[in-house]
């Protein structure tokens, strides 16, 4: 059967599990196999749990998700096994607890077979500033898979696990998503616990995955969604029964088609694949209707204040004293702060802690922080409006396909432009997701879908509708095929 | 628009966060480009809004009850100390003899 299983999806694989095609035991060994011969050439995998993973497909499983292997981005807490957020801050730690979405899974009856490489603290947006190296873009591996869950992008879409656990702060589940012609979901905030989930930035950071196609989403979001004691922001919103809600008719959904997506350097074949895309909904039954955001541009600014401010104050706890690197030879406990954090840190993350720094600083607190605060509250404001008008909002999940590694290196600011589209939908905490849409010269391209909160199911259930009309989920790098 | 080394280092400083003389610059013009592309938000004129400072979602957090849920491990958390002895931390001394 060698050659076969990665081609399916969790779905195509829970029907040969329940038809006894296959083993837990055979997939394991199959996908182990795939990430022993393909992932030296794309580096997704930082830790792999392959000897943990025989033994747990050899005990009988229940569960929605019995038998399905899965990776898990190395942000997320596993007890006893390695959790770096690819740091060096954190090369040793070895968590005492499971994060509640692992724990989730693993009472789903899923494997796990190891963790996925990301960007530093879930900070950046190609996957270049893991202290592991850069994850290379199956479609094109001199080209990036997008971050900072690049790592479990890239294992989905070279088929070396069916499915992965991602996190999205400003983008981080949908951009790798789209460059790497995946489907990724970002649920609304609350919706997963962040439990164990190392915080980056505690406001905006949520849990979402990465997978082939909208229906797989539906069935690890009703298996992890919820409220969990452990995590007060978590929410009490009733989870609905994503899988059964996906069939609900697309015909008279309305769909906002915004205007400011149009905007800041859209590459025109990527707008002209969203047009197609968006026609494609329109002769499923959606009706499309022209909506407007018009404070969409400040997204990016607010974004790039209160991440890095929440994320100075979240990155404090790493003090070279309790966990994680320490420096040695110091004189005083100053000295010890200060180097263990210049050392453990990279560039990426430090330039994010300064930004902090800067602007919850004594006289730039109120011009920077809280202003972005009341922009964000209004950002949000202006979401609810148009959402209350029509069922999801739509356009191009980036502003291009995926880019060359090394290629916005030098410039942070043109790597951060990069989310222009993302960002704005953590700060308003909707859910939304990117589902691919296309190529342009052989590089996919993501649609984004935009829903009110707590309203995955039409979201996913458009997304499965779109699916059930085109072809663009079924395709594979074909040196992965 | 850059910072100057010494607002930089003011930040490191504030950050605990040891920089090279390299860093420093390169932070100094970096940090400048970025504060300036997000004073467009600085300068814009916005209607009167409460800043939602506790996050997304105006809903209280839930609460638990005040009461030990599960047993402490001490033990488990203090294994990833980088050094520790008899149940504590060990750091520089504080004070001098």
């Amino acid at each position: 059967m060698r050659g076969e299983w990665h081609a399916r999806d969790v779905r195509g694989l829970l029907d040969a599990l329940a038809r006894g095609e296959v083993t837990p035991a055979v997939l394991v060994e199959h996908f182990l196999e795939r990430i022993a011969e393909h992932d030296p050439a794309l580096n997704c995998f930082v830790t792999r749990t392959a000897e943990e993973a025989r033994r747990r497909a050899a005990r009988p499983l229940a569960g929605a998700l019995a038998g399905i292997p899965l990776a898990h981005k190395d942000i997320f807490c596993t007890a006893g096994v390695r959790t770096t957020c690819a740091s060096r801050m954190l090369s040793d730690f070895v968590p005492p607890y499971d994060a509640t979405v692992v724990r989730r899974l693993d009472e789903a009856g899923a494997i796990v077979l190891g963790k996925t490489n990301m960007d530093e603290f879930a900070m950046g947006s190609s996957n270049e500033t893991s202290v592991f190296g850069p994850v290379r873009n199956p479609w094109d591996p001199e080209r990036v898979p997008g971050g900072s869950s690049g790592g479990s992008a890239a294992a989905v879409a070279a088929g070396l696990v069916p499915a992965a656990s991602g996190t999205d702060t400003g983008g981080s589940v949908r951009q790798p998503a789209a460059f790497c012609g995946l489907s990724g979901l970002k649920p609304t905030y609350g919706r997963l616990s962040r439990y164990g989930m190392i915080a980056f930035a505690s406001s905006l950071d949520q849990a979402g995955f990465l997978a082939r196609t909208a229906e797989d989403l539906a069935r690890l979001l009703v298996v992890t969604a919820g409220a969990d004691a452990r995590d007060a922001t978590s929410s009490p919103e009733a989870v609905v029964d994503y899988p059964a809600a996906l069939e609900a008719p697309i015909r008279g959904r309305t769909i906002g088609v915004v205007k400011e997506f149009r905007d800041a350097g859209l590459d025109p074949r990527v707008a002209r694949l969203a047009d197609e895309a968006l026609a494609v909904l329109e002769r499923c039954g959606a009706r499309l209707v022209d909506v407007s955001l018009p404070r969409l541009g400040l997204a990016v600014p607010i974004y790039y204040i209160l991440a890095p401010a929440e994320c100075s104050a979240n990155l404090a706890r790493y003090d070279g004293v309790r966990y994680g690197h320490r420096a040695h030879d110091v004189a005083s406990l100053e000295e010890l702060y200060a180097r263990s954090r210049g050392e453990g840190f990279g560039p990426e993350v430090k330039r994010r802690i300064m930004i902090g720094t800067y602007v919850l600083s004594h006289g730039y607190y109120d011009a920077y922080y809280l202003k972005a605060e009341r922009a964000r509250a209004l950002l949000q404001k202006d979401f609810l409006r148009v959402l209350a008008e029509v069922d999801v909002l739509a356009g191009p999940t980036t502003p291009t396909v995926a880019f060359r590694i090394g290629e916005k290196n030098d410039d942070p600011l043109t790597m951060y432009l990069n989310d222009i589209y993302t960002n704005a939908v953590n700060l308003a905490g909707l859910p939304a997701l990117s589902i691919p849409m296309g190529f342009v010269d052989g590089l996919p391209a993501g649609l984004q879908l935009i829903g009110a909160p707590f309203a995955e199911a039409p979201l996913l259930s458009v997304a499965h509708r779109y699916q059930q009309a085109t072809e663009w989920h079924r395709a594979r790098p074909p040196r992965f095929a | 628009m850059s910072l100057s080394d010494e607002d930089v280092r003011r930040m490191a400083r504030l950050a605990r966060l040891a920089l090279d003389d390299g860093e420093v610059t390169r932070f100094g013009d970096e940090l400048g480009r970025i504060l300036a592309f997000v004073d467009a938000l600085r300068v814009a004129v916005l209607e009167e809004a409460p800043a939602a400072l506790s996050g997304p979602w105006a809903r209280t957090p839930f609460l638990r009850d005040d009461r030990v849920e599960e047993a402490g491990h001490p033990e488990l958390y203090q294994a990833q100390a980088p050094e520790s002895r008899d149940g504590y931390y060990l750091v520089p001394r504080v004070i001098e003899p």
